[in-house]
């Protein structure tokens, strides 16, 4: 059928049924889209995250729920280091919010306890091997971790790595035990004592460092997820393995992001990937998070290219679609901007009613609606810009 | 009876307001109020308790500028006054359903009022160079209680190499500083490759003030604005020479980038070069990350994610700040009004801007083409920052409104108006 003839076509009585068919096949291509896009890796993260999210909001009394990631024992990879990974999430959503931290028995697998302190549960360790303190508001902060410190730190531990800065309320029970008064002076005479950590009854010595302030959102995140714990470098066991601990929250992007690292930086095979089932919440399916986690992402990316590119594809198709609609019935029926701006809203309304009542974001993937993101633009304005100069030449 | 004495005494004001000494008065009375209320902003309103200053200053201002709109009979039927008054109404359904932050509806509105109350002035006042000469005045006092107030930071020589040296934020958040000063070097340097008296050459001091504060903000931002306006400026002088204008452009940027190497600037230079490593992989030399600009990217990514699952009419005022769980803008103008007010508000704004730049250009006067400038940077600065509800984006509007209107080529000053209708009533 040739072009010129197509006007001559939409001006007989097959006007209705062309732009019913026109129509129609809007609604596919846009239709199409959607469904497509729940095939890509992106909609599968966004999924898995938004499973996560859900996760962390029925827990109800918590806001956060944590990953923890280890090397397999047989592999020879190992994690980033902790204060490169944590600059990396710190930076990337603003200084507000808890999302990383390099952890060893993050979650009590191994019965770690301070010989000197009487504690009911066992310890975490925050690993850390910097600890160049800065000052901060007549206190100090940790190098990286933004955990604040009672002192700049007792530094003189010679070759050994064997240090840890304890909690004020670990200080307090030292101090009770030591039968001394907590004074600023008795609290400085901690640092540089010798203590003992036990790990599955073997004992390691360790030197006081520094005393950490139990205040701020970074030291309550890590006390939800992790428990008491204090800040050291040095493995107290060689089967102990070093964690990266990511805390997810109710915020569905940033739990996709750092999911999306977890995915693409640890690969099953050479890493442990686990919820933290210390302190979590009822009603968390675990073992389901479990399996997403540690689903192989290399598989899902292979058709990502050809997909996306049908997608592209597809909403070409439907700005042709309603440009052709609208640019040649324009001048004969103004009222037709109406019905094809109702068209073109019509799929996305009845996807995100959708997705309003099931919840699921398969029929609703980021994907899909960023592209029809752009195709609004281009139509509206294509539609904007024809109806002025449509008006313009009906006042001339 | 009463409604006649009432009326008597209307017309007799309204005389007495149109004799030439008064209209003069007027005129200048109304420019100080400019120039003192463009001093107060970048002085006062980022300052708690401060901003009350300004506040009453834009009251005085438009009690002054309303009653004398309404004596000398300025054109309350402009349709472009009111297109901004649309743009409100659109955000109100999203915010209403979803973000609920009245306030922000309301501080929207009030910048609204702010905007036609200066174009009242500008109207009123007629005179596009006095205009750009209050501007100045009111930014050159700025500028010189910025000195003052930043003296030691600026003669510690020293200083100037550390990447923490960024002065402004006394005052309020270091880019907004920075866009008055793009806004006075903007208008001075149309005043001087178009002037029409030898006076106007002194805006180059003006420039080169305002050019020297706006770099001790750090501000990269400012930093594009001036770039891409070095490129438009001068296109409107010798657009009919390329060659001419090709290397006046090319000198400009080379000289630049060579000034970018000298160890002032080596501040600013580390902050693009950061910029450039982070996001692009770039090798510049430097290793660290640019945390600033990554975080304008993830927030412009996660931004335009929640504007696209909320595409009819958004998540209403501030809806990326209250839905998003970061207590930040999305660092984009143009994703921040299609996550807030849907694909219709961000397209509304945007062919409001672009028809106020079309009408300028139809206009055909001098200074109208200073709005084509304007809103060309409003574009580019879509990428990099949120604009539309700012204050100094208002002050910009209301000169773009004016602008729009007017060519100074064409109308005299009411003075002048008022002296030849003397003349033409004697003859």
């Amino acid at each position: 059928m040739k072009i010129a003839s197509l006007p001559l076509l939409l001006k007989n009585k097959n006007k209705l049924l062309v732009r019913f068919i026109l129509a129609v096949l809007y609604i596919l291509s846009s239709c199409s889209i959607f469904l497509l896009s729940s095939k890509t890796s992106g909609t599968w993260i966004e999924y898995c995250a938004n499973e996560i999210t859900n996760a962390v909001i029925n827990q109800k009394d918590r806001d956060y729920l944590s990953v923890l990631i280890e090397p397999n024992k047989n592999s020879e990879k190992r994690l980033e280091s902790p204060s490169n990974e944590f600059f990396l999430t710190y930076g990337a959503f603003g200084e507000a919010n808890a999302f990383y931290a390099g952890v060893m028995n993050g979650d009590k697998k191994y019965d770690a306890r301070i010989n000197e302190i009487r504690t009911n549960e066992s310890i975490s360790f925050l690993y850390a091997y910097n600890f160049y303190n800065y000052e901060y508001k007549g206190h100090y902060i940790h190098e990286f971790y933004p955990i604040e410190l009672k002192f700049r730190g007792y530094h003189d531990y010679g070759k050994s790595y064997y240090f840890c800065y304890i909690s004020e309320t670990q200080a307090n029970s030292l101090l009770s035990e030591m039968s001394l008064e907590q004074t600023e002076e008795n609290y400085q005479k901690l640092l540089g004592k010798k203590i003992n950590i036990t790990v599955d009854h073997t004992s390691f010595e360790y030197t006081i460092g520094n005393i950490y302030l139990e205040q701020n959102y970074y030291y309550e995140t890590l006390k939800n997820n992790i428990g008491t714990f204090v800040i050291s470098g040095g493995k107290p066991l060689n089967e102990i393995s070093a964690q990266a601990c990511y805390f997810m929250s109710e915020q569905v992007y940033k739990n996709k992001y750092f999911f999306d690292r977890i995915l693409k930086e640890y690969s099953s095979n050479d890493f442990n990937k686990k919820v933290n089932t210390y302190n979590l919440g009822e009603n968390v399916d675990y073992l389901s998070l479990n399996n997403k986690l540690n689903v192989d992402i290399d598989s899902l990316t292979k058709s990502d290219a050809l997909i996306i590119s049908m997608d592209v594809l597809l909403a070409l198709v439907c700005v042709l679609i309603t440009t052709f609609l609208f640019l040649f019935d324009l001048a004969d029926n103004p009222y037709i901007l109406i019905g094809t701006g109702s068209l073109v809203l019509l799929p996305y309304l009845v996807f995100y009613c959708l997705y309003s009542i099931l919840k699921n974001v398969l029929f609703f993937s980021g994907t899909a609606c960023i592209i029809h993101a752009f195709l609004f633009l281009i139509i509206f304005s294509e539609m904007i810009v024809y109806a002025i100069r449509n008006h313009k030449k009906q006042i001339q | 009876m009463l409604s006649a004495t009432i009326k008597n005494k209307y017309n007799d004001l309204k005389v007495f307001l149109n004799r030439p000494k008064i209209l003069k008065m007027v005129s200048y009375l109304l420019l100080f109020l400019v120039a003192l209320y463009i001093f107060a902003l970048p002085s006062f309103s980022g300052r708690v308790g401060y901003n009350y200053i300004v506040y009453a200053l834009m009251i005085i201002l438009g009690v002054f500028s309303v009653f004398l709109a309404i004596i000398y009979g300025v054109d309350f039927k402009n349709k472009k006054l009111y297109w901004f008054l649309i743009f409100i109404l659109i955000c109100i359904p999203s915010t209403v359903i979803f973000s609920k932050n009245y306030r922000g509806l309301l501080t929207l509105s009030l910048l609204y009022l702010s905007m036609v109350i200066l174009y009242f002035a500008f109207t009123i006042i007629k005179s596009e160079r006095k205009i750009i000469a209050a501007i100045t005045i009111g930014l050159l006092c700025f500028s010189l209680y910025f000195l003052l107030h930043y003296r030691n930071q600026l003669l510690n020589f020293s200083s100037y190499s550390s990447s923490s040296f960024r002065l402004g934020a006394d005052f309020d958040n270091e880019n907004t500083i920075a866009m008055y000063m793009y806004l006075g070097i903007a208008a001075n340097l149309f005043a001087v490759l178009f002037p029409k008296k030898k006076i106007e050459f002194a805006y180059i001091f003006s420039i080169i003030i305002f050019g020297l504060i706006g770099l001790t903000t750090g501000s990269k931002k400012f930093i594009i604005c001036l770039v891409v306006s070095t490129i438009v400026i001068p296109y409107f002088k010798i657009r009919r020479k390329k060659w001419i204008y090709s290397v006046v452009v090319l000198s400009v940027l080379a000289l630049a980038i060579a000034a970018l190497f000298l160890p002032p600037l080596s501040m600013i230079r580390e902050r693009f070069a950061m910029m450039f490593t982070t996001l692009f992989g770039v090798n510049t030399g430097e290793t660290r990350i640019d945390y600033s600009s990554f975080q304008r990217y993830l927030f412009i990514r996660y931004g335009f994610y929640l504007a696209s699952k909320n595409l009819i009419i958004g998540l209403g005022y501030d809806g990326f700040m209250a839905y998003s769980g970061i207590e930040a803008y999305s660092h984009s103008n143009f994703v921040e009004l299609i996550c807030d007010f849907g694909i219709f508000g961000c397209i509304y704004y945007y062919w409001m801007l672009l028809s106020l730049a079309k009408k300028a250009k139809k206009t055909g006067g001098t200074f109208s083409k200073l709005s084509i400038v304007f809103v060309i940077v409003f574009f580019v600065n879509s990428l990099t920052y949120v604009f539309f509800a700012t204050k100094e984006t208002f002050v910009i509007l209301s000169l773009i409104l004016f602008f729009a209107d007017i060519n100074e080529d064409m109308v005299e000053s009411p003075v002048m108006q008022e002296l030849y209708r003397m003349v033409e009533i004697n003859i």
